[in-house]
C-alpha cells in the first residue's frame, strides 16, 4: 500500500486526538468522583452496622448503596454517552479500590464488634470517602495524561 | 506487541477516528459517537456498516424508555486492526524520517 509519510502523520495525529477526546470525555464529569467516594464509604458503615447485629438498618444501606452505584453508572452513561474500558489501566484502579474499601469493611466491622456503633465511625468513613474519590480522580487524570504525551 | 498491518478500511479518516475513539472505551453510545466525530447519522451508520462487515465493530440496539438506543464497541478483531494499523502509520513515517536522515 503506497501512503504518503505526511499523510500517515496526519492520519496518527487524528488518531492521537480522537483518543485524547474520549480521555477528556471520559472524564468530564466532576461530580463522579464525590458520588463514587461517598457511595463507597457507605460500605463500611454497612459492615459496622452488620458487626452489631442491625440486620434491618444493615439492609436498607446495602439497598441504598445498591441502588447508588447503579444510579451513578446510569447518570454517568447518560451524560457521557461512554463507557471507559478496563484496558486503560482500569483493573489496577479496581484493585486498589477493592483493597481500601475491603480494608475499612473489615476495620469498621471489627471495631463496631468491639466497641459499638460510635463517633468512629464518621471519620472511618470520611477517610474511605475521600481516597476511593482520590482514586477515581487521579485514574481519570493518568487517563488523560497518558493521551496528551503522544 | 502487534505486528504493523496497514488497513485500508480503517484508513478512512472518519472511521480511523471513529476506531480511535472506541479504542479507549467499552463503548460509546451512537449519538455520543456522532457528535464526537462531527458528522450525520447517516454517514456514522455508513461507515459503521462497513466496519461491522468486517467485524470491526458490534452494534447494540436496546429500547430504553421508549427509544431504540444503539451502542457502538469495538470488537477484539477491531481493536487487533486499529492497533495494528496504527503500529503501520508509525512504521511509514518512522521510515521516512530515517530515510531524511
Amino acid at each position: 500500500v503506497e501512503t504518503d509519510p505526511l499523510d500517515a502523520q496526519s492520519a496518527l495525529d487524528a488518531a492521537a486526538a480522537a483518543e485524547l477526546r474520549t480521555a477528556q470525555i471520559a472524564t468530564s464529569t466532576p461530580w463522579y468522583a464525590p458520588w463514587y467516594g461517598i457511595t463507597c464509604a457507605g460500605f463500611s458503615v454497612e459492615a459496622a452496622l452488620g458487626a452489631v447485629d442491625m440486620w434491618g438498618p444493615q439492609l436498607t444501606a446495602n439497598m441504598v448503596l445498591l441502588a447508588s452505584l447503579a444510579a451513578l453508572m446510569v447518570t454517568y452513561r447518560r451524560v457521557t454517552g461512554v463507557w471507559p474500558s478496563n484496558r486503560s489501566g482500569g483493573w489496577l484502579v479496581f484493585v486498589e479500590a477493592i483493597v481500601v474499601m475491603g480494608g475499612a469493611a473489615i476495620l469498621s466491622y471489627l471495631v463496631a464488634g468491639s466497641y459499638g456503633i460510635g463517633l468512629w465511625l464518621l471519620p472511618v468513613a470520611v477517610v474511605t470517602a475521600v481516597l476511593m474519590a482520590l482514586l477515581s480522580r487521579g485514574y481519570g487524570a493518568a487517563l488523560v495524561r497518558k493521551h496528551s504525551a503522544r | 506487541m502487534t505486528a504493523p498491518a496497514f488497513d485500508e478500511i480503517i484508513h478512512n479518516p472518519v472511521r480511523l477516528r471513529a476506531c480511535a475513539t472506541l479504542a479507549g472505551l467499552d463503548f460509546a453510545a451512537f449519538p455520543a459517537l456522532r457528535d464526537e466525530l462531527g458528522v450525520s447519522d447517516s454517514v456514522l451508520s455508513k461507515h459503521l456498516a462497513t466496519l461491522e462487515a468486517v467485524g470491526y465493530v458490534k452494534l447494540e440496539k436496546a429500547t430504553s424508555e421508549g427509544r431504540l438506543r444503539t451502542s457502538v464497541s469495538l470488537t477484539p478483531k477491531g481493536r487487533k486492526a486499529y492497533t495494528a494499523h496504527v503500529a503501520a502509520l508509525r512504521s511509514i513515517v518512522g521510515a521516512a524520517t530515517l530515510s531524511a536522515v
